[in-house]
């Protein structure tokens, strides 16, 4: 039994509607102390209203959102929250360090501590040497980097990561996941949404797949059992079989003895993706 | 509401307008001498004293409101910058007060060079009594204005939209009231409906201010008094709609 206080963040029946579409439909997530927590879904699946919901920029129409036993706005004023929302652009004619600087005075941390937790940072996302220069001078992947700098300065207690990743390339994706494992190390919490699935995947302890509703929940390998087959590739014909285990078996003895040459994949996040959402083979 | 978190953001606004330092500069020195030596080639004396208040007042109102309206325009709908600030800890009210002060740092000062230019240029005495108290005025007129400008900004979803509509709203509010001429060149049809304008109520303080004339400067408050609430309260309006539609 989790304690009440291991609990970051907990969202219960959570309702939000924009005119006649509704964005969030009686949705509830729980996300624990130390955990990284992914929540994944289609375009348009109300993940990003969910977030905004829990940092406090929208009233839930109802349901209950707290952080840490607070209101999300209370949550906000004790700086407990680092946050990169989607889409976000830094201001880009401050300098690097002066962002960074910027939200974490404005997460309250006392002016003593500021610049120790600004150098961390910098140091930790890889733009040490970056400091001094102007953000509008940056590439598009390091202004994604500064958001995410800013964002987990000072280890806050609560880190929301709205696809921190979108457009950047893989090195830079590589330091970004780096950083929120060390975070979770550290005992942070990170929400991350992303439309790599594979990231969700590497990274999180727990996963929720949501379209406007809560549909799955589980840890990675809890979702990948969904789906109850491995996939064996011949090599040599190309022929590809999705079959159980106890089949696979069988088949794989059978190559080994004609001594073929083949590749055994188990489903991935991904697969369960598809075939929850739906995707190219599901649709045909 | 915290007073620290809105300097934090004024601070640093006011950092990240380092590269609008030709701007300032020109709004604070180069915009007053070219305007006074206009004023003083082809005014006519006689409203001299009138075209000063309607300087301080378009300078007070026009600037903080169309300038509040379309960077806070741009900030919360045009990037994601207002959210950036509000998800790490800001809330709309640090930010509305952050960003009005470094719209006033900017303001005020263009308004003391006005002044001190005007003794200058034109001839015209304020002792130090006048140009305070003229400055406590623009004060409260910039501050109300900014914050009407901030409630703008945020209240309307196409950002676009909002930089055109804060360019329309003043220019009626300056031209129909009596703010660069005495109110009784006026018609009578127009007299009644100045005194519905909040444009009105600046020149008759800001005239007040600069006459040290304590009755119409407190009719002038009195009229800005209600300006600043209607203020508030619409910002606050836009603050709770944004939080309910997003």
């Amino acid at each position: 039994m989790v304690k009440y206080k291991d609990v970051i963040v907990r969202v219960e029946c959570l309702w939000k509607r924009f005119g006649d579409v509704v964005a969030n439909e009686c949705v509830s997530v729980e996300a624990r102390e130390g955990e990284v927590v992914s929540i994944l879904g289609p375009n348009g699946a109300g993940k990003t209203t969910l977030l905004r919901q829990v940092y406090g920029e929208l009233r839930p129409d109802s349901g209950v959102v707290t952080v840490m036993g607070l209101s999300p706005r209370k949550a906000k004023e004790r700086g407990v929250m680092g946050v990169v929302p989607q889409e976000a652009t830094p201001f880009n004619l401050l300098k690097v360090r002066e962002h960074v600087e910027m939200l974490i005075r404005l997460r309250g941390v006392p002016r003593g501590a500021v610049r120790g937790c600004v150098d961390e940072a910098l140091e930790v996302v890889g733009l040490g040497e970056y400091g001094g220069r102007l953000i509008d001078d940056l590439s598009g992947g390091m202004k994604r980097l500064v958001l995410v700098a800013s964002a987990i300065a000072c280890r806050p207690r609560l880190i929301i990561l709205d696809e921190p990743t979108v457009g950047i390339d893989a090195q830079n994706r590589r330091s970004i996941w780096n950083v929120i494992r060390a975070a979770r190390d550290e005992g942070s919490t990170v929400i991350l949404t992303t439309h790599y699935i594979h990231e969700a995947e590497e990274l999180s302890d727990r996963v929720y797949l949501m379209n406007r509703r809560v549909i799955m929940e589980g840890s990675p390998s809890e979702l990948r059992k969904v789906l109850p087959w491995v996939e064996v590739r011949v090599d040599d014909t190309g022929e590809t079989f999705r079959v159980g285990w106890d089949e696979a078996v069988g088949i794989i003895d059978d190559l080994v003895r004609r001594r073929v040459r083949f590749e055994v994949r188990e489903p991935s996040l991904e697969d369960v993706f598809m075939k929850v959402f739906g995707g190219p083979h599901e649709a045909g | 509401m915290r007073l620290g978190r809105a300097m934090v953001i004024s601070k640093y606004l006011l950092l990240s307008s380092r590269s609008w330092v030709y701007a300032a500069v020109s709004f604070t020195l180069i915009y007053p001498i070219l305007w006074l030596v206009l004023l003083r080639v082809v005014g006519n004396p006689q409203y001299l004293q009138y075209f000063m208040v309607g300087t301080v007042v378009n300078t007070s109102f026009l600037t903080p409101f169309v300038a509040t309206a379309q960077d806070m325009a741009y900030i919360r709908r045009g990037s994601t910058i207002y959210t950036v600030l509000f998800s790490n800890g800001a809330d709309h009210w640090d930010i509305a007060l952050g960003y009005i002060t470094q719209t006033l740092l900017l303001t005020l000062p263009s308004i003391a060079s006005l002044l001190l230019l005007s003794m200058a240029i034109l001839g015209v005495r304020y002792g130090v009594a006048q140009i305070m108290t003229t400055l406590a005025t623009a004060l409260v007129i910039a501050l109300s204005s900014s914050l009407l400008g901030y409630a703008l900004g945020i209240g309307v979803r196409n950002y676009r939209i909002t930089n055109q509509v804060s360019q329309v709203i003043p220019w009626p509010l300056l031209l129909l009231a009596p703010v660069y001429y005495p109110i009784t060149i006026l018609p009578q049809a127009l007299r009644l409906v100045s005194l519905a304008l909040p444009t009105t109520y600046m020149a008759l303080a800001i005239h007040g201010s600069l006459a040290l004339n304590p009755m119409e400067l407190f009719r002038g408050l009195l009229g800005l008094l209600v300006y600043s609430s209607a203020s508030i309260l619409i910002a606050r309006y836009a603050i709770i709609r944004g939080e309910v539609n997003g």
